[in-house]
């Protein structure tokens, strides 16, 4: 029986949730990240941007850990806000979507960073196929020399 | 003279053999002499019948002895004969009627023959090689791996207090370039 009402339960939110999933123009994963030159290797669950941390001008760094991971869905020219674990926010905005006949959809993203105090560190638009990922790095680590945030950004669309 | 004292005396004065007076004959002599010449008649009449009806034969025997003789021994060529005529009225009748039995037997033969080669004979089996073509369809949806993908393109930077570098990083095979935005800002003692 308790199984029956589990199952059920799963089913009712399925069928509420999936229209909201389904109206989104987008869903975006973004990696919150601090990379360090200490020994540590690339977190297992950043192995969606294993292969990019990997290569330069990521080298310099041996560690990648991931901080946290949010996901986020998007609609167009609609901003979405998020709060940050190692800074302030993160805006992102979905300027355009377009999919045309035998490429991939297209996205054209706006991503700004915020600090803690609201200030703005960084803003910046990029066009970018669904699937692809796009990566903001730099940014310091408060009291760590040898260690930077890095943002990583994989949104995909149908 | 006197006449004849017995049956054998009076055959021979009939047939001329002995002298006889048939005035000395009695009647009943006389009766005897009569009866022997009618016979005598009706001999000479069945012979000369006989002779009248053996005489086609007797002819064509002779022909053909006659032939021989010419040939000198040898068989001679029997004359032609006229071929025969097949439109003759009644000969392919006859023929007909003599072999009708052999020609049912035969026939029914023949079919019962024909009807086993029939029903024995092994399936048929036909090949043909027919070119099939198959329809070609557009491609509705093709493979991701096909649809062509473009790199990222970065439209505007903005970075406030600081500077900002675009990279990018190749990507693997049937993969996209990565873009990475470095930004160098000064180092915070707190949180950012």
């Amino acid at each position: 029986m308790r199984l029956l009402m589990t199952a059920a339960a799963a089913l009712l939110a399925l069928v509420v949730a999936a229209p909201a999933v389904w109206a989104q123009d987008a869903r975006c994963e973004v990696y919150e990240i601090e990379a360090s030159a200490a020994e540590g290797g690339v977190d297992a669950k950043l192995r969606r941007l294993e292969s990019k941390l990997t290569k330069p001008p990521f080298t310099a760094y041996k560690s990648f850990r991931l901080v946290k991971k949010h996901d986020a869905g998007l609609t167009l020219d609609t901003p979405q806000r998020l709060g940050l674990q190692t800074a302030g926010t993160m805006e992102l905005l979905l300027k355009d979507k377009s999919a045309e006949k035998g490429k991939k959809v297209r996205l054209r993203l706006g991503v700004s960073i915020d600090g803690a105090k609201g200030k703005r560190i960084v803003a910046a638009t990029t066009q970018l196929d669904a699937g692809d990922s796009w990566l903001i790095a730099g940014l310091p680590v408060p009291g760590k020399d040898n260690a930077v945030y890095v943002f990583g950004l994989v949104c995909d669309a149908k | 003279m006197s006449g004849p004292r017995d049956d054998l005396e009076l055959m021979q004065m009939f047939d001329g053999e002995t002298a006889g007076d048939e005035a000395a004959l009695d009647a009943d002599q006389r009766a005897k002499l009569a009866a022997l010449e009618q016979v005598g008649d009706a001999v000479r009449t069945h012979l000369e019948l006989a002779a009248d009806a053996a005489e086609p034969k007797l002819d064509a025997m002779w022909a053909t002895i006659e032939r021989r003789i010419h040939a000198n021994g040898k068989a001679p060529a029997e004359p032609a004969k006229a071929p025969a005529k097949a439109s003759q009225p009644g000969w392919f009748s006859r023929w007909l009627e003599n072999w009708r039995s052999n020609l049912m037997t035969g026939a029914l033969a023949a079919a019962a023959a024909a009807v086993l080669v029939i029903a024995l004979r092994p399936p048929r089996t036909e090949v043909r090689t027919v070119e099939v073509t198959p329809p070609v369809e557009p491609v509705k949806d093709p493979p991701t791996a096909l649809v062509k993908s473009e790199p990222p393109v970065v439209e505007d930077l903005e970075v406030v207090g600081g500077s900002g570098t675009i990279l990018t990083i190749p990507g693997e095979e049937g993969e996209n370039p990565t873009t990475v935005i470095w930004v160098n800002t000064e180092p915070v003692e707190g949180p950012i």
